[in-house]
């Protein structure tokens, strides 16, 4: 098995030897004759080998710039039974400077072997200027071009075109001696219409920077470069279709590089030698401070705010280092920049918030804040001041410490462990069966709330429908009870005992009883003898309800109504 | 008459073993004081047998910690944590020894609502959430009986009985939802300092799949003679021997 494969490559390895040529390598370039803003291609092409060939264009870096690539073709060919291949590696490169190039022989490794490319001379003509390719181009324009150290130059780079074109990539200028913050966000760009000297054009802004020069002379702000794809219409169809009104159809893009010019700024010093307390402001500013309160207490922290208003250099300075008390514990500020995005000159507000801690009791002063900042206007240093602050403060209320000169600071962990065990026997004790009965409580409760309703209801029934019972069965003790009261002294009281014990013993309706209907009630109940003793005392107290006195007669019949009713009671 | 003799005995007999569990228990703290960490874990050991307490799971993970033994005293921080879980010790030595345990193991990301409700079925145990729920029921029987006499609540009653509602919903799933994970899902956690988790029951070299170190919990899915299964929280699944994991 193993003797075979090696048969088999030998045998592949014979064929391909004699199938394929000499190795060869050579350079070349697509065009030899450019302006200077334009870029080339550049192939290294590598006949009849195995492999990619790789190769250092390190030498081509001074004179030309890379716009891109690699990039990585291969070619097989069969012509009369013989096969060629061929390896390309191509660049995009835009030339430097103008005049007459040498593109130097490049060494080409492919495998384990060194080639020389052939070297190549291209000549670059100049830039053939803003005017003579009108149709595209970058502008660079700052709004001013001598300005004092710190003074804020706006830099816009807008882009000319008549044909419709996409923008490939921007290299973004660089400006060494200045600090810049951009001003328009990064985005694609928008094209409006404008006129130069009668001429359409479409024009988008790439770039707005602001930018403040840190150190005076001259300064350059590097071009901004480009690569663009314009669209062009291919004119050279002919036949059926050799009417402009085709043209549209057959549009094809080119590949443009284009930079903006170099710019130059000149950066002059201040006209006077600036104050010693000059800490770089440059623009125009003003200053404003305020406490949260101005009425505190001992240990009770206070909040100092200072705001920076204004337009110019903000975030590059720095306000003096305030003086605060001795006995006022400051806390580093915490500051925030606000920038008001509608203005091309940095305008804003920068915040500063002390927190102060009084530690003594008192009145204090603070001082107002001052910053010295040259106006580039009047150009003259000026000073914008805050004013002064009071801030009353009181003994703590809750007593807390006065200030004993040791500041606060982070309990610091030495080590870490674990917490102690628990050693609280109590909780112990409370086995978790009173934990089970905590739980069954709410749900027993709100049993007995749900029928706590129905219970008193049904209750309230049983009592109403068991009045008259109740009252038959209590008569007599309630008619007993009423006679023995020795407030009885006519026998008018004696007599409506009588007939209420009858009335609710017998349940009778009406509330007017008489002799009669007494013994009407009665009969078949009790003896005739117990009727007609109920009939005589009805009558006799009847006859006697009106007597103005009591009377032995009167305590007699009360006891023969006692008498008889216990009697009656017994049968009813 | 003869109810009230049984109860009473019951009662004292009750009150008798706690007694006892409170002396055991404080001379099992008295051993760990004088830093003789093995003979409070036999004491603590002993009391969990028949009685079952935070704190003496809490002290038993103190004294398993001492002596090193950092599967153990998880363990008991897992045990202690079940029954009251939102003690701020527990919680903070269960979450030291944690960062002490060698796996890393991610469960996989949850949408917010729903880490957020684990977070809270984390916060209380099913007594804690049955108490909740009894109370809400409590609160709806109050309003009854108030309803019944008074109309005091005529205007409240719509939004009352929505929210006694809703509440209810929540309060009983979320009491089944944490009795079906106390009663289905059995957890574990890893007592041998590194174990070798096997594709299957069997003790051969080939189907070691992965390896989990001490300390680490584990789903218990399965058992067969001197074997678990067992699924990590990021779904990682294999065998183990039974004596390297001790169920919660």
């Amino acid at each position: 098995m193993k003797n075979k494969s090696i048969k088999t490559f030998a045998i592949a390895h014979v064929l391909f030897c004699l199938l394929y040529g000499q190795i060869s390598v050579s350079a070349s370039v697509d065009i030899n004759k450019i302006s200077k803003s334009e870029t080339f291609g550049f192939k290294i092409t590598a006949l009849n080998v195995d492999e990619s060939p790789s190769v250092d264009i390190s030498p081509l870096s001074k004179q030309f710039k890379v716009i891109s690539g690699p990039a990585q073709q291969t070619n097989i060919q069969w012509v009369n039974g013989s096969m060629t291949s061929s390896r390309t590696l191509a660049w995009t490169l835009l030339a430097r400077k103008s005049g007459k190039i040498n593109i130097p022989a490049l060494n080409v490794r492919v495998g384990s072997n060194s080639y020389k490319t052939n070297p190549i001379g291209i000549v670059v003509e100049k830039s053939l200027g803003k005017a003579q390719i009108s149709n595209l181009f970058i502008e660079a324009k700052p709004n001013k071009e001598e300005v004092y150290l710190g003074e804020q130059v706006t830099v816009t780079f807008r882009l000319f075109t008549q044909s419709n074109l996409s923008v490939e990539s921007i290299e973004y200028p660089k400006s060494i001696g200045f600090w810049s913050e951009d001003l328009l966000p990064a985005r694609a760009a928008r094209f409006n219409n404008t006129q130069i000297n009668g001429i359409n054009y479409k024009v988008a802004t790439l770039y707005k920077s602001a930018m403040f020069p840190t150190q005076t002379g001259t300064l350059e702000i590097s071009p901004m470069t480009a690569i663009c794809n314009v669209e062009t219409t291919q004119r050279k169809r002919r036949g059926v279709f050799d009417d402009p009104f085709f043209n549209s159809m057959f549009k094809e893009t080119q590949r443009k590089f284009i930079e903006s010019d170099t710019l130059s700024i000149s950066v002059i010093p201040y006209p006077e030698t600036p104050p010693a307390d000059f800490t770089g402001a440059v623009g125009d500013f003003s200053i404003d401070t305020w406490l949260d309160t101005s009425d505190a207490s001992v240990n009770e922290a206070v909040t100092l705010h200072v705001v920076l208003k204004g337009t110019g250099n903000l975030n590059q300075f720095k306000i003096n280092q305030l003086n605060f008390p001795q006995s006022m514990e400051v806390f580093p500020p915490k500051s925030s920049f606000t920038r008001d995005e509608f203005r091309d000159n940095i305008t804003g507000e920068q915040k500063f918030e002390y927190i102060l801690i009084p530690r003594q009791p008192g009145s204090f002063k603070l001082n107002p804040i001052s910053l010295i900042y040259f106006n580039p206007i009047n150009k003259k240093f000026m000073t914008t001041r805050s004013k002064p602050l009071v801030l009353e403060v009181n003994d703590s209320k809750h007593g807390g410490i006065a200030y004993n000169g040791i500041t606060r600071e982070d309990v610091s962990i030495i080590a870490d462990d674990i917490r102690y065990i628990k050693t609280n026997r109590i909780k112990i004790l409370s086995n978790s069966n009173n934990l089970s009965l905590l739980i069954l409580t709410p749900y027993i409760a709100s049993i007995a709330f749900f029928l706590f309703p129905a219970t008193v209801g049904r209750f309230t029934k049983i009592r109403s429908n068991t009045l008259y019972d109740r009252m038959s069965k209590s008569a007599l003790r309630v008619a007993l009870k009423d006679l023995n009261n020795k407030d009885i002294d006519s026998l008018s009281y004696a007599s409506s005992i009588f007939y209420k014990y009858f009335k609710s013993k017998l349940i009778l309706k009406s509330d007017k009883l008489d002799p009669l209907i007494l013994e009407n009630s009665l009969k078949g109940k009790v003896s005739t003898d117990q009727i007609d003793k109920v009939v005589e005392i009805a009558k006799l107290c009847d006859a006697n309800r009106f007597s103005p006195t009591p009377s032995s007669s009167t305590k007699k019949i009360i006891k023969d109504i006692s008498i008889i009713l216990k009697d009656i009671d017994k049968l009813l | 008459m003869k109810n009230i003799f049984i109860i009473s005995l019951l009662l004292i007999y009750s009150q008798g073993v706690s007694q006892d569990n409170v002396t055991r228990f404080e001379k099992a703290n008295n051993h760990y004081s004088a830093e003789e960490y093995s003979a409070a874990i036999e004491i603590y050991e002993d009391i969990i047998k028949n009685f079952d307490h935070e704190d003496i799971y809490y002290n038993l993970g103190n004294s398993y910690f001492r002596v090193g033994d950092i599967g153990n005293s998880i363990w008991s921080y897992e045990k202690a944590l079940e029954l009251s879980p939102r003690d701020a010790d527990i919680n903070f030595n269960i979450k030291y020894l944690r960062s002490m345990v060698r796996d890393k193991i991610l469960p996989p990301d949850d949408m917010y609502l729903i880490s957020l409700y684990k977070s809270v079925m984390l916060r209380f145990s099913l007594h804690d959430i049955l108490l909740m729920l009894g109370f809400t029921i409590l609160f709806i029987s109050i309003k009854y009986s108030i309803n019944y006499f008074s109309d005091i609540l005529k205007g409240f009653n719509v939004i009352i009985n929505y929210l006694a509602l809703t509440l209810i919903v929540i309060f009983c799933w979320m009491t089944l939802d944490k009795y079906w994970d106390v009663s289905d899902k059995y957890h574990g956690i890893i007592t041998a300092s590194a174990v070798d988790v096997r594709s299957s029951p069997l003790d051969r070299g080939e189907n070691i799949v992965f390896r989990i170190h001490e300390g680490t919990k584990a789903e218990i899915h399965n058992f067969q003679s001197g074997w678990i299964e067992i699924m990590l929280l990021d779904g990682k699944k294999g065998w183990i021997l039974s004596k390297d994991i001790r169920e919660i």
